[in-house]
């Protein structure tokens, strides 16, 4: 289940929450486990015992673990247990055949692809499980001893398939004492909406562009590469940032308080301040968990700038099994070490217009890389997007209905990826109701759109 | 103040949710003229469903299409999304060469040329199953004839390339003789195609009735002695694809002289074919969308005879899709028996056998570009 369908928004939701709040205390984790399991199973049935599976294993691993303070040797096996677990099955399934591929290739073989399918959410839930382990192992955390608060924190629906990572210390005290208030039920439905806005308003329609132009002739001339690059640059900023604001608004709705994701990446200054302001839950996580236990900054130069390489190399492998995003992970990397070393002082005595088109420039070319999977593809169209090549833009654009429908949310996607709502007072009550008018009639908006989009109409060839 | 709004705020949530619960307890919809199709019910839960993710697609495409005023909610979207694209195409048309000609889209394949109101598709060469030509080939009576029907689906209109897509089915069938309905360009296209349907008009299907006569060589009897208008707007295929609502075109047809039309058996049993005496009585639907072409002219269905009872005649097959039904009476007129068959109709059928059962002379294969690929064989397994 999707949080931006019909299932999701009249059928699953207001069921979910009205038995929520009417529920005692006591009952509300079960409520709310039980909920999180079915969001789960309805988009994957088979793959529900699997996340159960790893649940209870975890549960298992942890409780043996203890509680002990100190590093033992006991308490170490059991972490390094649950680590190769959690691991394996993010490999197997994830992984597996990318693995199997490659080797073929490279061994000239012929091993059998696995017939398996990527369980959804499975890169964000193993990330919170291990998260619960490390942190249960540093002491930072007890033992969860209630598996029912362990299955809810791991399950829980509002950011179980594509986030916020939810670390387990900053959810550990909220699931035995949160409170709800209509305020934050208010606010929470109102981030819901706007990420939900930003999801099937923006993103969807500037998708389109991408996708056409990516899908017919990807060796396309240097302007539409680059309106395509746009596109995609808006489009997975708003589907992704707009998922972390629904996943926040509903946490908030529950009574909990996640951290967030997203702060306006695009008004970055340099690469450096992008990633303090990109999927920042993924970035706080490889770092707490890789980089620093690596020795992060406080090794020798040679030892610092392989940690910087590691986590990148592994936030590459993180998005997907495929090459080209080891590819963006390391690009990233080679540029973070190139600021860091190089080129950071010069960058920061540059005027701000000049630092935010060189940050743009690089993170626009970093999702082109992120994009195309196909190595064979994603070189001629970084070629074409330098050396120009003339074309007919006119007619191109004029026969394509997709390419019109989402150059109408460009403007409004580059607006809003900048913290233009954040200049006005947020105090003012003529502004609070305006801006409560304004979601509710975006909700509708958005309604409207899910509908538009169900518009199938059958031609009568056999009337 | 803020909790008042914030009060206020939750109860409007809550009664723009509830009514989507109403189709749990009223009976749901049947079907949307809008789409032209059956709207999804919503089913009671099953498990095997649950586990095949079978129930969940059912919800969520039960709760769009029963949703409460969804499909004039849906028509008045999609005519503002039209107009929004519309005010951009003049904008980009600000940069355009004014000489040249362009396909501007105005929905998914559906197109216009610049800004006229004739909306169009483009040509594919996928539309075309090579298959198709070995199945054809198959019949075995040598008195074997092809009317090729050219269309927007064939003939690039900026390119003008007309005759392409015949000369390469032609030269693929194995017929005694060929001939086409041409639409060398954009002028005469308009001249033989509705606005806002795949269909041709009454001045191209007349045309090929006397070019069919000429070649199966018999005499045609029909005269167009006159043409008629219906006081009802034809809103056909393509302004439902398009969701262009607001290119109109009255419903007009050819008089001809007074035929012979024999015994009409419609899969087998003795009926009638079209609603003509309908629509001169004034007693045709005026729903906007509604199929004038299949109401008035006679619709598909799987086998069509017309028995004129003449042994002097001969008998003859049209394999054919919903181009001919205009003209299945006309060329009736001059056989014994015609059959007319719509393969997309049948899982399998052997013509071989049909063609010496019903001891037919002459077959004819008659329409676009389709007749030729996998919509048309989409339950046949071509080899």
């Amino acid at each position: 289940m999707v949080f931006s369908s019909f299932s999701f928004i009249f059928f699953f939701l207001p069921i979910t929450l009205f038995l929520y709040f009417i529920s005692k205390d006591k009952y509300k984790n079960i409520i709310l486990c039980i909920a999180s399991l079915i969001f789960y199973a309805w988009g994957e049935p088979k793959y529900i015992f699997l996340m159960l599976f790893s649940i209870v294993i975890n549960y298992l691993i942890v409780r043996l673990m203890g509680n002990k303070k100190g590093k033992n040797r006991k308490r170490t096996i059991f972490l390094i247990l649950g680590i190769i677990f959690n691991i394996l099955i993010l490999t197997f399934f994830k992984y597996g055949n990318f693995i199997i591929s490659n080797i073929n290739n490279v061994l000239g073989i012929n091993i059998g692809l696995l017939d398996v399918k990527l369980p959804i959410g499975i890169s964000f839930y193993t990330f919170q499980i291990l998260s619960y382990v490390i942190d249960v192992y540093n002491g930072s955390s007890k033992v969860q001893k209630n598996i029912i608060k362990l299955c809810t924190y791991i399950s829980l629906f509002p950011q179980l398939i594509a986030g916020p990572i939810v670390r387990y210390e900053d959810i550990e005290k909220q699931l035995d004492k949160r409170t709800i208030s209509k305020e934050k039920i208010v606010q929470g439905l109102s981030r819901f909406i706007i990420g939900l806005s930003k999801k099937v308003l923006i993103a969807n329609n500037v998708a389109l562009i991408a996708n056409y132009i990516y899908s017919v002739n990807p060796n396309n001339s240097t302007i539409l590469l680059w309106l395509a690059a746009l596109a995609y640059t808006l489009q997975i900023y708003f589907d992704f940032s707009g998922y972390s604001d629904m996943a926040i608004g509903l946490g908030k709705v529950l009574g909990f308080n996640f951290l967030e994701n997203f702060n306006y990446p695009y008004i970055a200054t340099s690469i450096t301040d992008f990633w303090r302001r990109w999927h920042i839950s993924l970035s706080t996580w490889f770092k707490d968990y890789v980089y620093i236990p690596l020795g992060g900054n406080r090794v020798s130069l040679i030892k610092h700038i392989r940690n910087i390489l590691v986590v990148w190399l592994l936030t590459g492998i993180w998005h997907g099994a495929s090459w080209n995003f080891i590819l963006w992970g390391l690009y990233y990397g080679f540029i973070l070490l190139i600021e860091k070393f190089l080129i950071g002082k010069f960058i920061k005595k540059l005027p701000n217009v000049i630092r935010h088109i060189y940050s743009l420039f690089i993170i626009i070319i970093g999702w082109v890389i992120f994009r195309i999977e196909s190595l064979h593809e994603l070189l001629p169209i970084l070629k074409n997007m330098f050396i120009y090549k003339p074309f007919d833009y006119v007619g191109y654009v004029l026969e394509s209905f997709d390419i019109k429908i989402g150059l109408l949310f460009i403007p409004i996607g580059i607006i809003f990826s900048t913290p233009i709502k954040n200049k006005f007072n947020k105090n003012n009550n003529i502004l609070y109701v305006f801006e409560k008018v304004m979601v509710l009639l975006l909700f509708v908006a958005c309604v409207f759109q899910l509908l538009i989009q169900s518009y199938n109409p059958f031609i009568y060839f056999n009337f | 103040m803020k909790k008042k709004v914030n009060t206020i705020f939750i109860i409007i949530l809550i009664l723009f949710i509830l009514p989507f619960y109403v189709f749990f307890i009223t009976s749901q919809n049947d079907s949307s003229i809008l789409e032209n199709r059956t709207l999804v019910k919503h089913e009671m839960f099953n498990l095997g469903k649950f586990w095949n993710s079978e129930y969940q697609s059912n919800l969520e495409s039960a709760l769009g299409d029963q949703m409460l005023l969804q499909e004039p909610i849906k028509k008045r979207l999609l005519i503002t999304r039209q107009k929004m694209v519309a005010f951009l195409n003049k904008i980009i048309f600000s940069f355009s060469n004014n000489s040249k000609k362009y396909y501007v889209a105005i929905g998914n394949d559906m197109y216009v040329l610049n800004e006229d109101d004739y909306i169009i598709s483009k040509p594919k060469f996928s539309n075309i199953n090579k298959k198709s030509f070995a199945f054809f080939n198959n019949i075995n009576l040598e008195d074997k004839y092809l009317y090729y029907i050219e269309s927007d689906s064939s003939v690039n209109f900026v390119l003008n390339n007309s005759g392409k897509y015949y000369n390469y089915i032609s030269s693929n069938l194995n017929v005694k003789a060929s001939d086409k309905l041409s639409v060398p360009n954009y002028n005469t296209y308009k001249n033989y195609y509705y606005k806002t349907d795949h269909h041709w008009n009454r001045n191209a299907h007349y045309k090929a009735y006397l070019s069919i006569a000429k070649l199966l060589k018999y005499q045609p009897i029909i005269k167009d002695i006159g043409d008629k208008e219906y006081n009802v707007f034809f809103n056909g295929s393509k302004a439902r694809s398009s969701a262009r609502f607001d290119i109109n075109e009255k419903f007009k047809v050819n008089v001809y002289n007074d035929y012979k039309k024999g015994t009409i058996y419609i899969n087998g049993e003795e009926g009638s074919y079209g609603d003509k005496k309908k629509y001169d009585l004034g007693k045709y639907e005026n729903e906007y969308l509604t199929n004038h072409y299949g109401l008035y002219y006679g619709g598909d269905y799987p086998e069509i005879v017309f028995d004129l009872k003449d042994d002097s005649k001969e008998n003859l097959l049209i394999i054919s899709n919903s181009y001919s039904n205009p003209i299945n009476e006309l060329i009736a007129s001059s056989f014994n028996k015609t059959f007319i068959l719509d393969l997309r109709s049948y899982d399998s059928i052997d013509l071989n056998k049909y063609i010496e059962d019903n001891k037919i002379n002459k077959v004819l294969i008659l329409g676009d570009i389709r007749l030729f690929g996998d919509s048309y064989f989409s339950r046949i397994k071509l080899k």
